[in-house]
């Protein structure tokens, strides 16, 4: 019967009323405001990521928005790496009870149950209950239940986020798979910057590379303009501003059709070159980089300026020949010198039982001095073969000049070619070495006169002088070696210093003179300039500093 | 019974109120109708009148009125579809019980989806409907003021009654004007449903001072007033007091609940297709005569009701005259007297009845029923 009075209230709905549209409203309402702070959330943690904002700042964020909608007390985040767990951020940051970088133990802990299992877990605190580490904790902050979501990103579990409230909070199945999304968006966000940071690093430590090493190094496109540069080539090429509008042609100083990186582009290979950019020598590598598509879009350039590698081993080739000579001359010199001696003295007392007028003494006078020439000769070429001893002293440019033409006068004028020689005997003393001068001197005679060989009719012409001039308020002795042979082009001007550039005939020049020359110079603080016009001839200007 | 609780829904009576039905929405609200109606009505031309009274409301409107007299959860799931498809935000249902049903029950789908099934019972419906103007055309159903919407499961062959709080409409609109349009037949059939509403409610285990008012009334009315109102279409006076005959029954059957009548004629309806009036004229004497027993004094009031002299009776007496009273009524207005005179199968009885005894009118009927006795009380009626 009671059971029909039930029913018959259900029928007349004494305990029901008509539904209202207004409380419906109003669920409704508090429903969408859930969700969009929902939405809010997983957008705020998505967008996070490309800001670079910290998982402190993160947390704080979406704390509280989560309190707008949920009771939550505090947030732990506890990552899982190479078998460890560990406590790596906590909201409100006061909430702390284990340190930040505690590694929570295998052992009765709730936070490993939920990596081992994979499985959200809802823990309500109970009182006195001991069964894992995290209970103590949670007692301690006045947290009543925990939700546990496991952190899991492409298939593997990186931590687990643990939600505490001090209520007993009602998650239903809204929330769960609410709280599911969060989790896996967060993973997803930690996972990211973690690869994020990685790759920075990385990408850091190659530009590190880049920049730090000393050879130049160019990335450009195929129209040739700059992309990225090392310092190496910002400083040699002076890269300032913006280096997108400099073309690589440019800075080569070479025209367009002369790039080579058409060639990259032609045959999909590195290309190999040597320039001489701003008077230095340079070997030039570029290599094409390809995309996706295996098309070229960029070429990385790497370029080694050879100039002083060239120069030492032109010096050592230099040294390393007239080493030898001086071995042999000084060898020769030593073999001649006992006859010669011989030859002199002897000459010497046939002299003395001739009469002096009469053709037998005039003849004997010729061996005579010709056997002293030799013996000058050979005492010449022993003191210039002895190149080992580079000992600096003071010393007067007239007398390297003197020693060399002792030596290939006669060389010269058999081509008949006159000699002109203007010294000044007041001429101020240089700090140096008589014989590397002497070198020079010799290098810039032998020049002069290879040019007046190949030259046809007129006179011939070597005009040397020393002098003693004043520039930018110092003293400088100078020596000119003009000649009047067929000159050099003007496109050769700049290169004729560099190691192993001659115009000479195969055999006859090796291409090292100048620039030896030029290095000897350089070593004495000074140098060589050039002046020439092809078919009128050329002057060779040696400065050395004067000696204080 | 200690606590009452007496609901309905505003009320608009009056000859030409069915102008009203555009207004009336506007004021809830609305701004794009489903009108619900059936072919009757159509052909009465009142769907016209409301549709004209939506468009001078300026409401949008759509109409639907693929409904048969006992309406089928097809039609009720066909008639959501249009209100869907045209983003209605209103309905109106314009018609007998069968068009306000299904309004009623598109609004239950409307707002808390699935099927319709799925809210027989009590109190199932869980979201608030859309509002809600039920334009009443015939007297009798008192849908357009009760909390039930009746609707047969096509699969189970039986009628699903939905009971919900949520189902009084916002606004009824009773325009007796409306009745001058309904055959003999059907004025007839509608006019003896009214009187079963009355006398159930009034006997009702949940019936109160508030519902045995409105019962009396109605059962006074239908007595005064039927027989002219089946005579003759012309006669307002009969007409309109029909109308409130009908109103008041509805009021209080909707609070006070039903009985046996119902719950058998449910069973019934839900296999035949029969007029729901006719099949409650049958069965009502016989189930007053099975229920006499339970409160012989509510059968004697109801004997005054009816205009009869009891002076000097027993209850039981008087309560007997009653019964006798519904029988020549019914004899007098031309209704079916006989169950197998309107094609009910004597075979069907069994199922029927099991039927009827589940069924949630069966609740308050005053006098305990087994599946027995409602077989006994058909075969009478058969």
């Amino acid at each position: 019967m009671n059971e029909r009075q039930q029913m018959i209230n259900l029928l007349t709905g004494v305990q029901s009323s008509k539904k209202s549209y207004y409380t419906e409203l109003k669920k409704m309402v508090a429903e969408l405001k859930k969700k969009n702070m929902q939405l809010e959330i997983i957008n705020d943690i998505t967008k996070s990521f490309n800001i670079d904002m910290s998982m402190d700042d993160m947390l704080k964020n979406t704390f509280d928005k989560l309190r707008e909608i949920f009771p939550i007390k505090r947030i732990s985040l506890s990552l899982y790496e190479n078998d460890k767990l560990t406590l790596t951020n906590v909201y409100p940051f006061h909430s702390l009870y284990f340190p930040i970088g505690f590694t929570l133990p295998k052992e009765r802990s709730i936070y490993w149950k939920v990596i081992q299992s994979l499985q959200k877990l809802f823990y309500q605190v109970q009182e006195k209950e001991e069964s894992y580490v995290e209970s103590a904790v949670y007692r301690e902050l006045g947290i009543n239940s925990v939700l546990l979501v496991p952190l899991i990103s492409k298939g593997q579990v990186i931590g687990v986020l643990s939600i505490g409230s001090s209520e007993i909070v009602r998650y239903d199945e809204a929330d769960l798979s609410f709280f599911q999304q969060f989790g896996d968006q967060l993973a997803v966000c930690i996972e990211n910057a973690r690869l994020y940071r990685e790759v920075l690093v990385s990408k850091k430590e190659w530009e590190e590379t880049f920049r730090a090493v000393s050879e130049m190094i160019l990335v450009v496109d195929l129209e040739g303009r700059i992309l990225r540069y090392n310092d190496a080539a910002k400083e040699f090429f002076q890269i300032g501003g913006s280096p997108h509008t400099r073309n690589i042609c440019e800075l080569l100083a070479i025209e367009q059709n002369e790039n080579p990186i058409m060639e990259n582009v032609a045959t999909q290979k590195p290309v190999y070159r040597r320039f001489h950019i701003q008077q230095r020598i340079c070997d030039f590598h570029s290599y094409p980089v390809f995309n996706e598509n295996q098309s070229i879009y960029a070429v990385i350039i790497y370029i080694n300026d050879i100039t002083e590698k060239l120069q030492i081993e032109a010096q050592l080739v230099q040294s390393g020949k007239l080493a030898a000579i001086g071995e042999m001359a000084a060898g020769i010199a030593h073999e001649l010198n006992n006859p010669l001696t011989a030859i002199l003295g002897n000459a010497q007392l046939l002299l003395r039982s001739f009469p002096k007028e009469g053709r037998s003494s005039t003849l004997l006078s010729d061996i005579y001095s010709c056997g002293k020439r030799c013996k000058a000769i050979i005492q010449n070429l022993l003191t210039f073969a002895r190149q080992d001893e580079y000992r600096f002293a003071d010393c007067s440019i007239n007398d390297a000049v003197e020693q060399v033409l002792g030596l290939i006068r006669d060389q010269i004028q058999k081509q008949n070619i006159v000699i002109q020689v203007n010294l000044d005997h007041s001429v101020e003393w240089v700090e140096g070495n008589l014989q590397q001068i002497g070198q020079i001197v010799l290098n810039l005679l032998i020049n002069a006169k290879d040019a007046l060989e190949e030259r046809e009719g007129a006179e011939k012409v070597i005009a040397i002088e020393t002098k003693t001039i004043v520039e930018h308020g110092s003293k400088w002795v100078t020596l000119s070696v003009k000649d009047n042979g067929i000159g050099i082009d003007k496109q050769h001007l700049q290169e004729i210093f560099n190691p192993f550039f001659t115009t000479k005939r195969p055999g006859k020049g090796t291409g090292l003179g100048l620039s030896v020359s030029l290095g000897i110079a350089q070593a004495h603080g000074g140098t060589i300039e050039a002046i020439s016009e092809r078919g009128k001839g050329s002057e060779f200007i040696l400065k050395l500093p004067a000696k204080r | 019974m200690n606590i009452h609780k007496f609901m309905m829904p505003e009320i608009i009576f009056g000859n030409g109120s069915i102008q009203q039905v555009g207004e009336s929405c506007l004021r809830l609200g609305a701004t794009n109708v489903l009108i619900v109606s059936d072919p009757g009505v159509i052909a009465a031309g009142w769907l016209d009148v409301v549709i004209q009274s939506c468009k001078q409301a300026g409401l949008k409107y759509t109409t639907f009125s693929d409904i048969t007299i006992n309406p089928k959860d097809e039609e009720v799931e066909k008639g959501c579809r249009v209100y869907m498809e045209h983003e209605c935000d209103s309905i109106i249902g314009v018609g007998g019980g069968s068009s306000i049903d299904v309004a009623k029950a598109i609004a239950i789908l409307a707002t808390n989806g699935g099927q319709i099934q799925s809210y027989e019972g009590v109190d199932k419906i869980h979201h608030p409907l859309p509002p809600q103007v039920m334009v009443a055309t015939t007297a009798g159903s008192g849908s357009e003021v009760s909390q039930f919407s009746v609707i047969v499961d096509t699969k189970k062959q039986k009628k699903m009654t939905i009971i919900s709080r949520s189902l009084i409409p916002d606004i009824a609109i009773i325009d007796p004007e409306t009745l001058v349009t309904k055959s003999a037949e059907l004025t007839g059939a509608t006019g003896m449903d009214v009187l079963t509403h009355g006398i159930e409610a009034y006997v009702s285990l949940a019936a109160t001072p508030l519902t045995d008012v409105q019962a009396k009334n109605a059962i006074s009315l239908v007595a005064e007033y039927l027989r002219p109102s089946v005579a003759s279409k012309m006669n307002r006076e009969a007409k309109t007091n029909m109308a409130m005959a009908s109103l008041q029954s509805g009021l209080a059957f909707s609070n006070a609940i039903l009985g046996a009548v119902h719950a058998m004629s449910h069973a019934v309806g839900g296999k035949y297709n029969l007029l729901h009036g006719d099949v409650n004229s049958i069965l009502l004497p016989h189930v007053m005569e099975y229920n006499l027993l339970a409160n012989p004094k509510k059968f004697a009031d109801i004997a005054l009701f009816l205009g009869m002299d009891i002076r000097g009776m027993s209850h039981m007496e008087a309560g007997r005259r009653a019964i006798e009273y519904v029988k020549q009524l019914t004899a007098d207005i031309g209704a079916p007297q006989r169950l197998s005179s309107i094609g009910v199968e004597e075979e069907e009885m069994k199922k029927m009845s099991l039927m009827a005894l589940h069924d949630a009118c069966m609740i308050t009927n005053p006098r305990d029923v087994t599946a027995e006795d409602i077989e006994e009380i058909f075969r009478r009626a058969w």
